[in-house]
């Protein structure tokens, strides 16, 4: 990583800055390197959602929030020291071995040594890891840790079984290796870190070497060729941070490896300093050109699938389509009097949702429920959580909501939640079912310990009851129609160490588990037909899943039969059946996930492919590595050490203004709760005024709690020029401090409020005017920010900010306003990539020594000069549509192809003025423009339009051009 | 500091050498003139070392963040680095006695036959260059291909194998080629000479014999899994172990498999070995001794880092030096440990004994010497 993620801001609200900083899209913030995918479906999902947000204006923003206090230990071990809370203990020991064994691996594998300890931030739930301050942006459920370059941390969540916790930590450590050994490289030929490997071989060496080939990337590679989207090596920065990437880098490496010898995949880092072109690095490591591998690896890919297609289906050929707008999941089958529909969880809407649609009539899914707007339903875990509805037609499904997942009960008939429970002791659930009677609800939670067991939860009584308490992952519960039998997925056979779940049974009077399959074939989401006699599920026959149903799960295993519902050339999921004995599923196809529904496959059930079920394996269970650190003594508690974030010096000179210099510098701990910043600056034109023109601020940033403070002191002298500032250009020294505190509700919800005090005596340079004062200003706000952020701006959901504040000359009298600021912002989605985004703003300063405010410019009232028009008060109005204009803008040179990505369209009116004493016009502007998202992080705006002039009255002659950057409002 | 300085003195002198050597320096092929000690590359010391070691001297150079082991000739200490520098110590005192600049990126240790050093360089144009070192006055330079492991010398002439599969023989006084071989995948680390005979291995999973005089082929016997060192030419033998840690010997006169021993680990460096064992490093961490007769294992021990380079025999001893800069003293022939200290910095490259003392680089660009506590 070459930035620093971990940037504060010494404003004096850095509270302020640092969540609206956190506000925009983590998935951006996240350096690209460090990035790691553990919720692969989730990733893919990321992409066709499209809501990839950058920065945005301080006013407003998510919130990161703390919610849960951690008490921090330190486990050493030999090479690590790994950061963890009492509560995922037994979990943290599993951690410290599993990354001692990789260690030990890696080492060898890339003959290189770390010398230093690493840090290893563990978290025992994704919830909990998106807590996390050692970066500041927001943490989507797709990214399963990640390796930060600057301090060399690693933050690695569990995310359900050991095996993908084993997973996260071997591929975090992949990247600390490859890095430290990268770095030594360039070092040692005196080269710069510029010469970095791609992004597809960072992330597939980091998978390459850290898993095995596994279903969802053998479904995804498929898709890929099948489909013809594959992308080779030569030009795979088309793809760059997609999961596909992560999938075809590890696949690349896996025949580079295996065609020119395992040796060359670490080569390539030792072959670096050879050329600044990774491609000719590859070419110096192979011996061959990337040309030419790729006609090799394609050729290699296409005789391994090609052959598919004859031996295995397409979901199109096999099944019907139910719905196949955005992507759909999870599928629920409900029956209401005489109509069949289907509940699911889509996107179309941008945000993951609930939708129903008829299975007779088809037409447009119906939206139930919208997600991630409000502070209940935050995030459906949209790939993990499977849903269920009961008799009488409460929908039980489970959603992100403030520190922990809640349980919602939704009655469809009047489309309402009914019912929110949130479990104190469980941090996320997943997968509720209702028993038959409708009275109680099984469901799998993880505990801050970081264990997922079942539970069932009883609605009448409120009684939550833990089924296990082991070390196991148990997910997937489906409550027989008998209410005797719970199915689910659970990796507690012996296979389960791999990462392969079986099927299993609880027989709910007698409290015993039983085992339906135990074979390594990755069994998932059990679903009992209506009779009890047959078991649906996914299992993993030929490399993908494939919907099967188990004959008489309950009965011996010598006559238990399984058979093949589909033999699909990509993946399904998540089988359901209706009350025909059809056959409801997610199919993956064409890198989309859509529902689906075979017809009438209970009464073909002895026309299927039958599968013999390995005898049930006796073995029960198996033992997770654990290792107790180096020292006999107990872990200590967490101290904080800070370390440097950031030093930054500067120093000019000039034959008018003098010699001017400074340096600030960033300190955080390592878990970046804590910061301090310090600044030291001189502006003194003369020797003279050497003293007396020193500026000095120090502040201190608190993030690991719920609610964020800041406080700090500073001295500010010189000249300043303040377009804020009654008097504009002036001398002024300023010395005081301030405390800064923020409280979030909720994501989307926070209140604010600063006090600060300082003494001010400034002289205004044009008018020849002194004045002193003791400024007390104090300010509080509510701000609201729900928006769904695309290329270059929002386009769907509102935001708000209403501050008021004051300030007043407590010694002197010399100053005293007051300060009302209201802004709403509000996006009307008109389709998937398009909205009517509308602004209403009011900015009133009023009293003595008021500030001004200034208007004109692309940000706000466009076409008028920059900045133009100044006020103590102002208001603004805006309504803009905006829209796709050209999805891809490229060249393609002879030395190489460029890419820039998206542009897109508006069409705007603005209205607005900004005044001192009395209200004299409206001034507006309307126009048409184009805005460009440059390589992710800016946004360049061009504006052709007319004035409205003359108290809107008048067009203005001509046109008006205007050129600009930022975001969109 | 004085690290600095030097660099500062170099880049101000337009990165010339700066070391100058008397006239009468004694320029011994018998000390350390090249990788390995000898063309046979057995890492035979002519010097014993004696538990316990204590610190003699420690010496800034630029040298020690390569694969390649110093050389020591005349007194002096020759440490080659990759940004084509090769610092000079003085072997008895530590004292650093300038630098020579040379072109290229030094991968490979040089070698000093007579008063000539012969270095390698890792570009594609001008590769192989000769130094007159009284003088510092280049006498040659031959575009041979990028060359990326030591050179190995015997009889006048130098043989080193190019990154692209070549395997040249030219002339260590006038730089004539005599032969060149293609050895279709890369040379794995420097070739071992003897008896008229070049042994190389490949990363293509060759190990091959071909005559010093023609580069004529003797034997060619293709394990299948590649190499990451050279071999080394026993007694009668020649042994090489691939990077999977299938340790062969071979007879260096057919190329016939006497015996295979699997150490199920990784090996990057080459063996040691004397008249009756063979000592293998490995990534494991261990370091097994090998009955040269039939490969038996003998003794083994373990190092708690990554073995990359080759262990060193200095009489009853054995000194072998893990990555993470653990050094250690072992009985070579029951493998106890006799004395170990740890630098607390990367090793990658191979000990060396010269002047009674055992000489070691470190990444930091910083050679360290110890001697026998009791003279």
């Amino acid at each position: 990583m070459r930035s620093n993620p971990r940037l504060r801001s010494t404003a004096f609200r850095p509270s302020r800055a640092e969540r609206a900083a956190t506000a925009s899209s983590p998935d951006a913030r996240l350096p690209r390197r460090v990035r790691r995918v553990a919720g692969p479906l989730i990733a893919i999902l990321v992409a066709l959602c499209a809501v990839q947000t950058q920065a945005q204006f301080l006013p407003f923003g998510r919130n990161k929030i703390a919610y849960t206090p951690f008490d921090w230990h330190v486990l050493k071990t030999e090479h690590f020291d790994i950061y963890y809370y009492p509560e995922m203990e037994e979990l943290a020991r599993n951690g410290a071995a599993y990354a001692e064994q990789s260690y030990k691996t890696l080492e060898q594998r890339f003959c290189f040594t770390i010398m230093h300890r690493i840090p290893l931030i563990f978290y025992s739930s994704q919830i909990h890891f998106q807590q996390t301050n050692v970066t500041p942006g927001f943490i989507p459920e797709g990214v399963g840790g990640f390796f930060e370059f600057m301090k060399g941390r690693v933050v690695i969540p569990s995310m359900g079984t050991q095996e993908q916790f084993r997973h996260v930590i071997n591929h975090e450590l992949v990247h600390v290796f490859m890095h430290n050994k990268v770095e030594q490289v360039l070092r040692d030929h005196n080269l710069p870190m510029e010469r970095y490997p791609p992004l597809w071989f960072v992330e597939g060496l980091a998978e390459f070497y850290s898993t095995r080939w596994d279903s969802q990337a053998e479904m995804l590679l498929r898709d890929a060729v099948l489909n013809g989207y594959f992308v080779p090596v030569s030009s795979i920065g088309m793809i760059s941070g997609s999961f596909l990437m992560y999938k075809e880098g590890q696949a690349a490496l896996e025949f580079m490896a295996k065609e020119y010898g395992p040796e060359t995949v670490v080569q390539l880092i030792d072959n670096l300093w050879k050329s600044a072109d990774f491609n000719e690095v590859i070419e110096w490591t192979i011996g061959k050109e990337v040309r030419e591998f790729d006609r090799a690896w394609m050729k290699a890919l296409r005789k391994q699938y090609y052959p598919l297609f004859a031996a295995k289906d397409r979901a199109a050929e096999m099944s019907g389509a139910v719905a196949t707008t955005g992507f759909n999941a999870k599928p629920v089958f409900v029956k209401t009097g005489d109509s069949s529909s289907v509940v699911f969880v889509g996107n179309n809407s941008g945000y993951s949702s609930l939708y129903r649609v008829s299975l007779r009539g088809g037409g447009e899914p119906e939206l139930l429920l919208q997600g991630e707007k409000t502070d209940e339903i935050e995030a459906f875990h949209v790939l993990q959580s499977r849903m269920s509805v009961s008799r009488k037609g409460l929908l039980a499904f489970v959603t992100k909501s403030g520190e922990r997942d809640a349980l919602h009960l939704f009655d469809l008939a009047e489309t309402r939640v009914t019912r929110s429970i949130g479990f104190p002791g469980l941090v996320m659930l997943t997968s509720p079912s209702w028993s038959p009677d409708g009275a109680r609800i099984a469901f799998s939670g993880t505990t801050s310990g970081g264990r997922t067991d079942l539970y069932v939860f009883d609605t009448k009584t409120d009684r939550l009851e833990a089924l296990f308490a082991d070390h196991f992952d148990d997910r997937d519960p489906a409550w027989s129609p008998d209410g005797r039998s719970i199915a689910f997925a659970s990796d507690r056979s012996s296979t389960g160490a791999n990462g392969r779940h079986a099927l299993f049974v609880y027989d709910v009077p007698g409290g015993r588990i039983s085992a339906i399959t135990a074979d390594s074939a990755g069994y998932a989401a059990p679903s009992w037909s209506a009779d009890g006699r047959l078991l649906l599920c996914t299992s993993v026959r030929d490399g993908t899943p494939d919907v099967c149903v188990i004959t008489d799960p309950l009965a011996p295993a010598a006559w238990r039969r399984l058979s093949r519902v589909t033999n699909l050339v990509t993946a399904a999921f998540d089988p359901v059946w209706t009350d025909k004995g059809d056959v409801l599923f997610t199919a993956f196809d064409t890198y989309s996930f859509q529902i689906r529904m075979i017809p009438d496959v209970a009464g073909r059930i002895d026309s299927l492919q039958a599968v013999l079920i390995p005898a049930v394996d006796t073995a029960s269970g198996w033992n997770a590595p654990s290792l107790r650190g180096t020292s006999a003594m107990a872990p200590p508690k967490y101290e904080r050490e800070y370390q440097l974030d950031v030093a930054q010096s500067q120093i000019s000179t000039d034959p008018v203004y003098g010699t001017m210099g400074g340096a600030a510098l960033s300190v955080s701990d390592v878990l970046g709760n804590e910061a301090y910043n310090f600044l030291i600056y001189n502006t003194a034109q003369t020797s003279s005024e050497l003293l007396s023109s020193f500026n000095i601020a120090i502040s201190r940033v608190s993030t690991g709690q719920r609610a964020p403070y800041a406080y700090g002191i500073f001295n500010f002298s010189g000249r300043r020029y303040d377009l804020l500032d009654p008097d504009l250009y002036f001398i002024e020294r300023a010395f005081g401090g301030y405390v800064s505190l923020a409280y979030p509700l909720s994501t989307f919800r926070r209140l604010e409020g600063t006090i600060s005090l300082s003494s001010s005596d400034k002289e205004a340079l044009y008018e020849v005017r002194q004045r002193k004062a003791l400024l007390l200003t104090n300010s509080v706000s509510y701000v609201k920010d729900n928006a769904l952020y695309y290329i270059t701006g929002p386009i769907d959901g509102n935001r708000f900010n209403l501050t008021l504040s004051t300030t007043t000359d407590i010694q002197y009298s010399n100053v005293n306003f007051f300060s009302v600021m209201a802004d709403y912002r509000r996006y009307f989605r008109i389709a998937q990539r398009s909205a009517v985004a509308t602004r209403f703003e009011l900015l009133y300063n009023s009293g003595k020594e008021a500030r001004r405010y200034f208007l004109g410019g692309s940000w706000d009232l466009r076409g008028w000069p920059r900045w133009s028009i100044r006020g103590t008060k102002r208001w603004l109005t805006s309504c803009e549509l905006r829209f796709p204009l050209l999805d891809r803008v490229g060249f393609d040179f002879p030395f190489g192809a460029l890419d820039f990505g998206v542009l897109r369209g508006a069409i705007f009116a603005d209205a607005g003025n900004a005044w001192d004493d009395a209200y004299t016009t409206t001034k507006g502007s309307i126009g048409a423009g184009i805005r460009f998202n440059l390589f992710g992080i800016l946004v360049l705006r061009y504006d052709v339009g007319k004035r409205i002039e003359e108290n809107f009255t008048r067009l203005q002659d001509g046109l008006f051009y205007q050129f600009f950057f930022g975001w969109d409002f | 500091m004085r690290r600095l300085l030097l660099l500062l003195a170099v880049c101000a002198a337009g990165c010339s050498s700066t070391a100058e050597f008397p006239a009468d320096t004694p320029w011994s092929r018998a000390e350390w003139p090249q990788f390995g000690r000898n063309s046979a590359r057995t890492q035979q010391a002519s010097a014993s070392l004696q538990a316990p070691l204590v610190r003699a001297w420690t010496c800034d150079t630029e040298g020690g963040q390569g694969s390649g082991s110093p050389l020591a000739v005349g007194g002096y200490l020759f440490v080659p680095a990759i940004n084509g520098v090769i610092g000079v110590v003085d072997l008895a005192t530590g004292e650093e006695r300038g630098v020579i600049a040379v072109r290229g990126w030094l991968k490979g240790t040089p070698v000093i036959f007579d008063s000539v050093l012969l270095y390698p360089s890792a570009s594609a144009g001008l590769s192989l260059h000769a130094l007159h070192l009284p003088t510092m006055r280049e006498l040659w330079e031959n575009e041979v291909g990028m060359i990326e492991t030591p050179l190995a010398s015997a009889g006048g002439r130098m043989v080193a194998g190019t990154s692209d599969g070549d395997l040249f023989c030219v002339s260590s006084r006038d730089s004539a080629v005599h032969w060149r071989v293609h050895a279709r995948k890369a040379v794995a680390g420097p070739p071992a000479i003897s008896e008229n005979r070049v042994f190389y291995t490949t990363t293509g999973g060759d190990v091959a014999a071909c005559s010093l005089a023609d580069g004529a082929a003797i034997w060619r016997n293709a394990r299948g899994a590649p190499y990451a060192s050279g071999p080394v030419a026993g007694p009668g033998c020649v042994l090489a172990a691939t990077r999977n840690g299938s340790v062969q010997c071979l007879s260096a006169a057919d190329g016939a498999v006497r015996w295979t021993r699997d150490l199920n680990a990784m090996v990057y460096a080459s063996p040691a070995a004397d008249d009756s064992a063979a000592y293998v490093a490995a990534a494991d961490g261990s370091l097994t001794a090998l009955s040269i007769r039939d490969g038996s294992i003998l003794w083994t021990a373990r190092f708690n880092s990554v073995l990359a380079s080759s262990p060193l025999l200095a009489g009853r001893s054995i000194a072998c030096v893990a990555l993470n800069g653990r050094v250690a003293l072992l009985d070579a022939r029951t493998g106890a440990m006799q004395w170990e200290t740890d630098l607390g910095t990367r090793v990658k490259t191979s000990p060396i004994v010269a002047g009674g003392l055992l000489i070691i680089c470190t990444e930091q660009r910083r050679v360290i010497a110890f001697r026998s506590e009791t003279p």
